[in-house]
């Protein structure tokens, strides 16, 4: 026999010319330019999905845990239910303690205001908004470099012009500020106007004394937020409701729901956060049950976050199996087309491994162009959605787009391709040479 | 016959070769009990009326369909009961295959079309080249070879088939009607390429076809019906030399 046949070993399939199969694959595609389009578009319709929803689900974890993990915040007291009595006496105990720099407490809860509404009956409609009741100081302090980076509002946060306590000056024992998130700003409510709030089934009208906007934009591409300031202290001036005893003797009432607690550097790195846990819990054991460790916290919001991102993870990943499914299909299609050709191929002695191979080399052409592409929609599709949730949910993520995220989804992409080009690949080489020859295709 | 004997003359031998295809519940054979030898260097042609089995004869000789039952030995080898990957082998290296419809690939060009077996037989590219080169030469097509198959002329495409089938040097050149689709004179011209072929290099021939102007030019000739060969006469034999006439 003139040339006897064998098996390649790995070493010579790497450096045979005849490996490269790559023109004949995209010949072979461009024979049907307009099919090899639609379907490119597809991988890369499913590829923009794929990275944009893989984007914003760890977006979601990111946003969710790197405000924790840069903050100075090692402990927290929070308890699930309920308020905190004396928060700022138990701050100032533990801030007295050896490992620890700092606490402070902070009073998160929704409230509702009366917004200036021209068009309703009695000019304002109801709204509940968010509202953050804090000590500026050292809230700024505790945030991380990011956090501080998107409120870029140092100037407020030394801000003290408080008329209820004395003219500024904070002794520790009332919240501070309330920060209302919603976007509130408008031309019927500016600095110095009033704001009716609903607190104790009363309404009681409150000045705004501030207003800070957020306006963040780059990769992350969030929406202007407005927040609106209002004094605390006059709230619980106005309303009676926070004060304790009468006349001179009279303080405001300590309430809060959240005690954070910083410490010390030395502290941190002696990994002292259990040890603080449990002097806290000993020395307050009403709150025993309610005090966690930085650790503990994150996976409090990985359960959390779980959800949102399995279903982000799951929308990507489903339009990336449909992608992959139609370019299936399609290499079904195109390998039926071609089924004398196929034919003829074995009868003329080339082996199932070089069809097979000659299939899968379409596809994952198809597949790669694609996800290429796609790559593009992705980006632009990610930063889209980081923007419809931050307008419409009112919560700011930053996107999980990078340049290793795009390698790893490409390669994803890739592997689950080479899967799905298999059935087609095996359709090909499991044909009856006799009957493919005669087939009319 | 003997079938254990062996014998280095011989190219193809076949014992008793029965090939039923099943339709519903229907039986077909398409093959009946072919007892068969084709000495290496022969000139056979095959012919018979639709359906007597001769393009099935030619498809098992050229192993790319299996006998139901029957022992078959191509240049010595027993191979009725060959894996696919070894009679792919011997598809690539020892068997040529020139069809009707002459089925070059489309998306390459006459020399490509040529290469290709090459390829598959990791011949490198500068001697796959060069031999694809002479090849389109010797059948006359020198100034066509970067042409794809839809820019060839029917008589042309069928040159380039035949320079692919002779691409990795085979022992046996199987042909089932390879003048069906072209004019008299082309297929006149086609026929001298085989005859050359036979007499110039000692290829095995076998051509399938309807046409006695075609199966006559062949020194042995088989007819078949329903699967069977009913005659075997031999003419003049046209390959030179001492190669061996067959039975």
């Amino acid at each position: 026999m003139a040339m006897p046949h064998r098996e390649e070993t790995p070493h010579e399939l790497a450096l045979n010319p005849h490996v490269s199969r790559l023109p004949v694959a995209i010949r072979n595609l461009l024979r049907r330019p307009m099919r090899s389009v639609m379907t490119c578009a597809a991988v890369a319709i499913s590829m923009g999905l794929l990275i944009s929803m893989f984007s914003v689900s760890e977006g979601i974890m990111d946003s969710a845990e790197v405000p924790l993990l840069e903050s100075r915040e090692d402990l927290v007291i929070n308890p699930d239910q309920g308020r905190i009595e004396l928060s700022h006496t138990i701050a100032a105990d533990i801030t007295s303690w050896d490992e620890v720099d700092f606490a402070t407490p902070a009073l998160y809860q929704d409230m509702r205001v009366l917004l200036p509404e021209p068009d309703a009956v009695d000019g304002r409609y109801p709204k509940v908004v968010e509202a953050l009741g804090i000590v500026p100081a050292p809230f700024w302090e505790l945030m991380g470099e990011r956090e501080r980076e998107r409120f870029d509002q140092d100037e407020w946060f030394t801000y003290l012009d408080d008329p209820y306590f004395g003219n500024g000056t904070y002794d520790g024992h009332f919240t501070g500020e309330i920060l209302l998130s919603q976007n509130l700003r408008g031309p019927d409510l500016q600095v110095g106007h009033v704001l009716p709030v609903i607190a104790l089934d009363r309404v009681v009208n409150m000045t705004v004394v501030g207003f800070f906007d957020h306006e963040w934009a780059g990769l992350t591409g969030i929406a202007d937020l407005s927040f609106a300031i209002l004094h605390l202290s006059e709230l619980q001036a106005l309303t009676g409701m926070a004060w304790e005893g009468e006349g001179a003797s009279a303080r405001v009432v300590d309430l809060s729901n959240l005690v954070s607690v910083a410490l010390t550097p030395e502290a941190v790195k002696d990994r002292a956060e259990e040890e603080v846990a449990q002097r806290i819990r000993d020395e307050y054991p009403a709150y025993a049950e309610d005090v966690f460790t930085k650790g503990e916290q994150l996976e409090l919001i990985r359960q959390e976050t779980m959800i949102a991102e399995a279903f982000y993870f799951a929308i990507g990943s489903v339009s990336m199996l449909i992608g992959l499914l139609f370019v299936a299909t399609i290499m079904i299609v195109s390998v039926l087309e071609r089924t004398r050709e196929i034919g003829i191929l074995r009868a003329i002695g080339i082996s199932r491994r070089s069809v097979f191979a000659q299939v899968i080399t379409e596809a994952m052409v198809l597949v790669l162009a694609g996800a290429l592409i796609g790559i593009v929609p992705g980006y632009f599709g990610a930063v889209w959605a980081a923007e419809r949730i931050s307008t419409n949910v009112g919560v700011s993520i930053d996107l999980g787009f990078s340049t290793a995220f795009v390698i790893q989804a490409l390669l994803w992409v890739f592997l689950v391709g080479v899967l799905f080009a298999m059935y087609p690949a095996y359709v090909a080489i499991r044909m009856n040479i006799v009957k493919a020859i005669t087939s009319s295709h | 016959m003997d079938v254990g004997a062996q014998d280095t003359r011989i190219a193809i031998r076949m014992d008793d070769i029965t090939k039923v295809y099943e339709v519903g519940e229907t039986e077909i054979r398409a093959l009946d009990g072919v007892d068969l030898e084709i000495m290496r260097g022969q000139f056979v042609s095959i012919m018979g009326p639709s359906g007597s089995g001769k393009s099935t004869l030619l498809n098992v000789i050229g192993c790319i369909d299996t006998p139901t039952s029957g022992s078959l030995r191509i240049m010595d080898q027993e191979v009725s009961r060959l894996k696919d990957k070894d009679l792919t082998a011997i598809r690539l290296s020892t068997i040529g295959f020139i069809f009707q419809q002459f089925y070059l690939i489309p998306t390459l060009n006459a020399i490509e079309n040529v290469e290709l077996p090459m390829k598959e037989a990791r011949i490198p590219r500068d001697d796959r080249h060069r031999r694809a080169t002479q090849l389109l030469a010797m059948v006359g097509l020198s100034n066509r070879m970067s042409h794809l198959p839809n820019q060839l002329s029917g008589g042309e495409q069928q040159r380039v088939a035949i320079a692919r089938a002779l691409a990795n040097e085979p022992d046996i050149l199987l042909a089932d009607e390879p003048t069906g689709e072209v004019d008299s004179q082309t297929s006149d011209s086609i026929l001298s390429i085989l005859e050359d072929l036979n007499r110039d290099r000692g290829l095995t021939m076998v051509v399938v076809s309807h046409d006695p102007n075609v199966a006559n030019r062949a020194p042995r000739r088989l007819s078949m019906v329903d699967g069977k060969i009913v005659s075997d006469r031999s003419g003049p034999m046209i390959t030179g030399g001492n190669v061996p006439r067959g039975t």
